[in-house]
């Protein structure tokens, strides 16, 4: 980009942060950091400070909706792309400042894969995907959809999303008519989190974490909303070049299981990822192995 | 879940044995990436979290240990947290001082999973938990979030925060997260004592 360009493209970013900053200043980027190490600078509201924000590095991103749908609440994969579409749209055609996000979105459906995973050495598709018989997380049948997002803990870039929506427990509904749990609106935040928003205190904002059933409000972004996206997705940012393909191609189907070990931790061990505390546990579990047999 | 061969709380043993399980496991390799999650839930009500809970506990989470496991055939990144617990504040007191639990996400390597909707279970931050047993496998903590209350110390006493994590709908003035926020843990404590009766 021009030198010129980048100024006054800077100049109207700042121009716009000016204006929404008495309400955009509470929105929150999911990072790196991992909250269950005890070691991540949390701010009041919760919102995890220290770690490397996490996006997309490809100026455009491919998702997919498994076929079967949801047969129990009547919503074929057609609606349900149309819907996902909908609620991308949404996030992409915020104005930043006189441009849009520099990010585009396609869809490749359908799939048949139906399973959460990400896959490090074979292709991928991410994923949107109904549980119509069972919800398989104990303890958790109050959960209404649950977004996944793999990234290199070491750069921040996301290499694959997948959001399971819990439909065997909730009546979900696409209308504007009779709104119920409104798919549009879940739809919308949970693509929030698909692009690396976390929760806003912002009570009107889409990345709010609260919905009020026989709501539609979180269709609408606000302010709030608009401001993260731009500073994820800046226009003119220097991205990779345009590949809807996920990370080591694209695939429909489902992988196979796959075993990738375990790390541990524990206070006074706050490293985590590293291999030190992984092997400082290995040693302990085998001394209290020992012991036990003595 | 199978009793444990020395007797006592099968869940704690089960559970520390587990631990040392995902331990050793630790040898495998670790890889580049990490994963992150978020999730809206329903909000429930404190009498369904207590009712639906095996322990309700005041405890800190001392040790984890993050692995990849099969849940319902899906891969997923799941962690172990060891808890010391101090007071047991429910109906049913765990058998030994220590519990283990299973939440989702955790970090395996460079890949983790980030769940928004799951119990944080940071180290070293006492709270009040409650802990579901499940009919095959370990504890966890009950409707992910909104069964942790991380405490800080407020007028000389402990007082229940919200889990940074927690994302709920339609939160009514029975729920749990209504209920239990910014209490003293003296008047929390009586709170759940009252509904588990």
């Amino acid at each position: 980009m021009p030198r010129l360009q980048r100024l006054t493209l800077a100049l109207a970013l700042g121009v716009s942060a000016l204006i929404f900053a008495d309400d955009a200043s509470a929105f929150c980027r999911t990072t790196t950091c991992d909250p269950k190490s005890g070691t991540c600078d949390v701010d009041a509201e919760g919102c995890v400070l220290s770690g490397l924000p996490l996006y997309w590095p490809g100026a455009c991103v491919s998702f997919s909706v498994n076929k079967s749908a949801t047969p129990l609440r009547g919503v074929d994969w057609e609606t349900t792309e149309t819907l996902v579409t909908q609620g991308f749209n949404t996030w992409l055609s915020v104005d930043c400042g006189g441009s849009k996000p520099s990010l585009s979105l396609e869809s490749r459906s359908p799939v048949a894969c139906d399973s959460q995973e990400y896959n490090q050495h074979q292709p991928n598709a991410n994923i949107w995907m109904y549980r119509d018989d069972f919800w398989p997380y104990e303890g958790a049948v109050n959960t209404l959809a649950l977004t996944t997002i793999t990234f290199n803990v070491k750069t921040g870039e996301i290499f694959d999303a997948d959001v399971e929506i819990n439909s065997v427990e909730n009546d979900l509904t696409t209308t504007d008519q009779g709104v119920k749990i409104d798919m549009l609106s879940i739809v919308t935040h949970e693509a929030g989190h698909f692009l690396g928003l976390s929760h806003t205190v912002k009570g009107d904002a889409t990345m709010y974490a609260r919905y009020n059933p026989g709501s539609t409000s979180l269709r609408t972004l606000t302010a709030d909303d608009a401001a993260g996206m731009c500073e994820i997705y800046p226009p003119g940012r220097e991205a990779d070049s345009c590949s809807f393909d996920p990370r080591h191609g694209f695939s429909g189907e489902c992988s196979g299981p796959v075993d990738e070990g375990c790390s541990c931790r524990s206070i006074g061990a706050p490293s985590p990822g590293g291999s030190a505390p992984a092997l400082g546990l290995l040693a302990i579990g085998l001394v209290w192995l020992r012991r036990r047999r003595v | 879940m199978k009793a444990s061969p020395r007797g006592g709380s099968g869940s704690a043993a089960w559970s520390r044995r587990r631990f040392v399980g995902a331990c050793l496991a630790a040898s495998a390799g670790l890889t580049l990436t990490r994963v992150a999650e978020a999730s809206l839930a329903r909000a429930i009500s404190l009498e369904t979290l207590v009712r639906t809970s095996h322990h309700v506990v005041f405890a800190t989470p001392v040790e984890s240990s993050s692995r990849w496991e099969q849940i319902a055939g899906r891969k997923r990144i799941v962690t172990y947290t060891r808890l010391l617990v101090s007071e047991s504040m429910g109906a049913i007191a765990p058998d030994e001082s220590e519990l283990m639990v299973r939440t989702l996400g955790g970090q395996v390597g460079d890949i983790g999973q980030i769940v928004h909707g799951e119990a944080e279970l940071a180290l070293n931050r006492p709270s009040v938990l409650f802990v579901g047993l499940a009919s095959q496998g370990p504890l966890f903590i009950q409707a992910m979030s909104q069964g942790e209350y991380p405490t800080r110390e407020h007028q000389g006493e402990p007082q229940l925060r919200l889990s940074p994590r927690l994302s709920e709908i339609d939160a009514d003035a029975r729920s749990a997260v209504r209920l239990l926020n910014e209490r003293q843990l003296s008047a929390a404590r009586k709170l759940i004592q009252e509904v588990s009766r």
